[in-house]
């Protein structure tokens, strides 16, 4: 959704009373956008797909196994979060856990207790993408309603507290944000990229791209689309199934029990990292994988970036 | 099959355990009745105390009374599957993945060509074709099966019925025979040119086996005169959920639990050699 100029301004003093006032159907008030650094507050990941999360019990008592279910652990959330960060949650984490049949019980119920207030974004940060992957700063798609901070006072569509009409003056302080953001906008990739990488899939530029990476998996941890998980037993005579978070970027992410790998080496990771999000992904469910919100180019230790991964190979194949 | 919870197992007992070779053991258990399945999908077993594993069910879905698996003892799971005797409890989730295409196969001959455990699967679809009730849905049968050795084929005790049958023809091989073997000895692959000397017209060949297996008898198909289309094949990948969640199981854009296990050639080709 974007922006309609219809909203409503409500001062910021307000704001934050319903804010507070929300916790009477909201347990939690989460500032997820401004998580990048501090990766133990939650994130829309976290909060839908837990890192570590037991799926049921067992255990061996009066001579049989039993399986207990658990019913996932799940609070109402009011969360406010980047245009990116939802994008993240309705194009991709959705699109996996609720739309792909069948979908996932406990993202189910987790789902349905997120409310999302997307707050718009009036700058780009220096490692900021997502007008290439087709965000924008002030869409709020998927969400329930939206906040733009402003000078004079927040901004509102959506759900949320009533406020007053725009003042003239004001509107043409937001037309200009959106003006100014236009104009700092990336061109969009093209739109043939997921056709582009995926036939150069052989090339051997792969090689100069992948060369930096340590496989260490930060930018997986961090990234908001990233889903893959691991499922191992804990315990012996009692204990449960373990879903934890797992990395494309580990060797073991792929090797069979016979000891063959069809990922065993670096290369051949990084490339099902890039292409998952820019190829797979998209010609599955037409929409790319990443939302081009920078946490891994931020998070990298070695300063690995999937844009100039994306943007070297597309170069090769066009 | 309906359990509370998408990963949570249903606690069935082993009814039957089959020692096939001295590493393979077929395991049978009672078919939950809303356990609806297709030739070529497979399920999750759950060990309790040890794992959850993907396997390919190996009975047909004609028998109404039990689900086969017959599975090779090589990780942690299948270890201990090897360990539990008849009467002990295992989970099951499933059935996933989509079947061989029935649709497409009907009315055609079909040249089954297995390697070692990768029969299991196949002998779902052969059992399948062979019931009263679709066998005259389908053409000539022919299987050649081949392992290692004499005592590395499965599913022995079962081909005297198939071997009487006089719509099958049962031809198996060995890489490397022993004292107590007086059939074939050939690596499936080159025998099949040798057995096989029909036309292929109206002929699809399915084959599952170790993956260099696979792919030379792909190539020897394809010199037969096999279109690629007319040849599928069962893949096999790590695999966690079974749902295309976990994210582990791809081969480019496709998920070998849900847009698999079982590929045509002509698909196949098409996807990046990464598996």
């Amino acid at each position: 959704m974007r922006l309609s100029y219809e909203g409503r301004l409500v001062s910021y003093e307000e704001f934050l009373r319903w804010l507070q006032a929300s916790k009477a159907f909201a347990t939690e008030i989460v500032l997820s956008r401004f998580n990048i650094a501090l990766p133990s507050l939650p994130t829309p990941k976290s909060l839908l797909l837990p890192q570590r999360e037991e799926l049921y019990h067992f255990l061996w008592g009066k001579r049989e196994w039993k399986v207990i279910p658990l019913p996932p652990a799940s609070e109402k959330v009011l969360l406010l979060l980047a245009p990116c960060e939802a994008k993240a949650v309705v194009h991709v984490l959705d699109e996996v856990f609720l739309k792909n049949a069948p979908p996932d019980s406990s993202y189910v119920v987790r789902r349905e207790n997120l409310t999302l207030l997307v707050v718009g974004c009036t700058f780009f940060e220096a490692t900021c993408f997502c007008t290439r992957v087709g965000g924008h700063p002030l869409s709020w798609e998927g969400g329930n309603c939206f906040a733009l901070p402003l000078p004079f006072g927040v901004y509102l569509e959506g759900e949320g507290p009533e406020g007053r009409a725009l003042e003239p003056l004001e509107k043409e302080e937001l037309e200009k944000l959106v003006e100014r953001l236009a104009k700092e906008a990336l061109k969009p990739l093209p739109e043939k990229t997921p056709e582009y990488l995926y036939s150069a899939f052989e090339r051997e530029v792969w090689e100069e791209v992948a060369w930096g990476c340590l496989n260490c998996g930060a930018c997986t941890f961090l990234c908001p689309t990233c889903f893959c998980f691991d499922l191992a037993l804990e315990g012996k005579l009692r204990g449960a199934m373990v879903r934890t978070w797992d990395s494309c970027m580990f060797p073991k992410f792929t090797l069979h029990a016979s000891s063959h790998n069809p990922r065993a080496n670096p290369l051949q990771r990084v490339r099902q990292r890039v292409l998952h999000k820019f190829s797979y992904f998209p010609l599955r469910k037409g929409k790319f994988g990443c939302v081009g919100c920078g946490r891994c180019v931020l998070a990298c230790p070695v300063n690995w970036d999937i844009r100039e991964a994306v943007e070297r190979v597309v170069s090769c194949a066009l | 099959m309906r359990c509370e919870g998408t990963y949570t197992p249903c606690l069935l007992p082993i009814e039957e355990i089959i020692e096939e070779t001295r590493d393979i053991k077929t395991f049978r258990i009672r078919r939950p009745e809303d356990f609806v399945y297709l030739p070529g999908q497979f399920a999750e077993i759950f060990v309790p105390g040890v794992g959850e594993a993907p396997f390919s069910i190996s009975s047909s879905p004609t028998n109404p009374t039990f689900l086969e698996f017959s599975i090779k003892r090589i990780g942690s799971v299948t270890q201990a599957l090897h360990r539990l005797n008849p009467g002990d409890t295992i989970g099951l989730r499933g059935p996933y993945g989509k079947g061989f295409p029935l649709e497409e196969l009907l009315g055609k001959n079909l040249l089954f060509v297995g390697g070692g455990i990768g029969l299991a699967p196949l002998r779902s679809l052969i059992n399948y074709v062979l019931s009263p009730e679709h066998r005259e849905s389908f053409g000539e049968v022919f299987v050649l099966y081949g392992a290692r050795t004499p005592g590395d084929l499965v599913f022995r005790w079962e081909f005297p019925s198939w071997e009487k049958r006089k719509d099958l023809t049962l031809c198996l091989t060995v890489d490397e025979g022993d004292t107590s073997w007086s059939g074939r000895v050939g690596l499936v692959p080159n025998v099949l040119q040798e057995v096989f000397t029909r036309s292929c017209a109206n002929w699809v060949g399915i084959v599952c086996g170790p993956p260099i297996m696979i792919k030379f008898t792909i190539k020897a198909l394809r010199e037969m005169g096999f279109e690629a289309r007319r040849i599928i094949t069962t893949l096999e990948m790590k695999m966690k959920c079974g749902l295309g969640k976990c994210g582990r199981c791809n081969i480019g854009p496709y998920y070998v639990c849900q847009d698999g296990p079982v590929f045509s050639y002509e698909m196949l080709v098409t996807m990046p050699e990464e598996y």
